[in-house]
């Protein structure tokens, strides 16, 4: 912040009498995240840092209040008769987003329960999470991106969807910068009321037709001009869409539809590996059937068992064994609960709602099929000095890249080299003065 | 000079990483460095035929081994 006004680079030194000599760990990785994100430029020699010019400008436009307007939409009067509740916007978001969620899942459904659901997802939306590899193409499965989407908030999903759409449009030669301004927009609008979509530009419209499919905003095309009354077009956002830039959940809970029930929680896992799930949702069903073996099913319940082929099949597929454990946990049943809050007074282990047997056997399955591990990145080697060595692996631990060091061979392996290899070239350099002043005392 | 590559690091057990050597040794274009015991350096591009080859090599191993047990 204190750079915004200040007109000249900052320079290293005065940084470091900024902060606690204690905190330098966290003032490296600070800089190098500022770095990668464009924020900062670093001049080398002597080390100085400023920010880079259009975030000045945008930063202090946007402090200072100037700038264009428009920014949070232009409301609108929609006749009585088509105007919606806030309870419809809901109700309406929610089919949507669980007509995409249960898409990614769908290729496991039970026979039978397919049929139930009306699958209107459409083609753009489903081409969309192929194209961002949640889903996979050629078989039509879910993928682990797929898998953790699933175990992610509301919230967290819609974002990561939308950064996936911005990306394939970027691809295709739109403009990104109109549509981000306008999910920003969205996020700041009130839900329950109409918006105007005459300000919006082209290519606004086009991200306001596929936000519909998504399920964020419920768009009325304009009428005809010959219809009567004519009225312009408008849009509500939803929930879904009003919440994009606060913490709030995204979807609230609501008795009457059935992912309501995983806001507190509807499986028993028993210590013999059956698995009952109290939900009636072909979404949730279909979400289990990826990593257990389901044989019986009735109105409200299902019960299945998890095998070494189910959990083996859900590892195939990517899905790791911690995401399946966090998944059960967190949509553990009540009475799970409260028998674990028992375990803990008893002295045991807080953390294990599960049956920990359970646990156990599952992340030895995954251990199993699982038995190289490979990082990519950089091997540094052939340092002449073991200060030198000694010097960047500890530069590289405080980055917190580093992931592993032969002392021995004076190896080390690094996930990024930028900022490393940027702290190299500067010790060599001090390394060349130092050895010019020792010549010149020499000479 | 510290000189800088770029790859993936393959850590696994003595034996598994020894499989893994045997596998290299038919072609030779997966390894570039060979660390210590449990770590190699590996081609990026390689990798994922190499891991699809090591499961092969166990699944045959691992199979022999329950023969031999049910006998």
């Amino acid at each position: 912040m204190a750079m915004l006004y200040a007109p000249f680079p900052l320079s290293d030194r005065d940084l470091l009498t900024w902060i606690q000599p204690g905190s330098r760990v966290q003032k490296d990785a600070a800089i190098d995240t500022l770095k990668r994100l464009h924020i900062i430029k670093i001049n080398p020699d002597p080390r100085t840092y400023n920010l880079r010019k259009n975030f000045e400008i945008s930063l202090r436009r946007a402090l200072s209040g100037g700038g264009r307007h428009n920014s949070f939409g232009v409301p609108c009067t929609v006749p009585k008769h088509a105007q919606l509740s806030v309870p419809d916007l809901d109700a309406w978001a929610r089919g949507q987003w669980e007509a995409i969620l249960y898409f990614m899942v769908g290729s496991f459904a039970i026979q039978g329960t397919s049929s139930a659901v009306p699958s209107d997802t459409t083609r753009k939306v489903k081409d969309m999470l192929v194209e961002g590899l949640l889903v996979d193409a050629r078989n039509s499965k879910i993928t682990t991106a797929g898998f953790d989407f699933l175990l992610r908030e509301t919230n967290v999903q819609v974002w990561s969807l939308l950064v996936i759409h911005l990306i394939s449009r970027k691809n295709s030669g739109a403009d990104v910068v109109e549509m981000l301004s306008f999910i920003f927009m969205l996020g700041s609008m009130d839900l329950g009321r109409a918006y105007s979509t005459s300000p919006l530009s082209e290519s606004q419209l086009s991200l306001l037709s596929d936000l519909h499919d998504y399920g964020l905003v419920k768009h009325s095309p304009p009428t005809a001009a010959s219809a009567f009354p004519a009225t312009p077009g408008y849009f509500y956002p939803t929930r879904l869409a009003t919440t994009l830039s606060s913490d709030t959940s995204a979807l609230p809970a609501d008795p009457t539809t059935s992912t309501d029930s995983a806001g507190k929680g509807y499986i028993i896992l028993e210590t013999n590996y059956r698995l009952y799930a109290y939900t009636s949702s072909p979404l949730l069903i279909s979400i289990l059937a990826l990593f257990t073996h389901l044989h019986t099913r009735f109105p409200n319940l299902v019960s299945g068992k998890l095998t070494k082929s189910s959990i083996t099949s859900a590892l195939a597929l990517g899905i790791s064994s911690s995401q399946i454990l966090r998944y059960l946990s967190v949509h553990a049943h009540p009475q799970m609960l409260s028998r674990s809050h028992n375990a803990a007074s008893a002295n045991l282990a807080v953390r294990s709602i599960l049956p920990p047997t359970v646990m156990d056997q599952v992340s030895l399955w995954e251990v199993e099929r699982e038995r190289v591990q490979g990082n990519a990145g950089y091997l540094i080697k052939d340092f002449d000095k073991e200060s030198e060595y000694e010097q960047v692996c500890q530069y590289a631990q405080d980055l917190n890249v580093l992931v592993k060091k032969w002392d021995a061979k004076r190896m080390l392996f690094v996930t990024q080299i930028n900022q490393v290899g940027d702290f190299m070239k500067r010790l060599k350099n001090k390394r060349v003065e130092k050895g010019k002043k020792a010549g010149g005392v020499a000479g | 000079m510290p000189r800088a590559q770029r790859g993936v690091l393959v850590r696994a057990d003595p034996s598994i990483k020894a499989i893994i050597v045997k596998i290299d040794a038919e072609r030779n274009d997966f390894i570039i460095e060979d660390i210590d015991d449990e770590c190699i350096l590996v081609k990026e591009d390689k990798y994922p035929e190499l891991k699809v080859k090591l499961e092969q090599k166990l699944q045959d191993t691992v199979k022999k081994v329950e023969d031999s047990s049910s006998e």
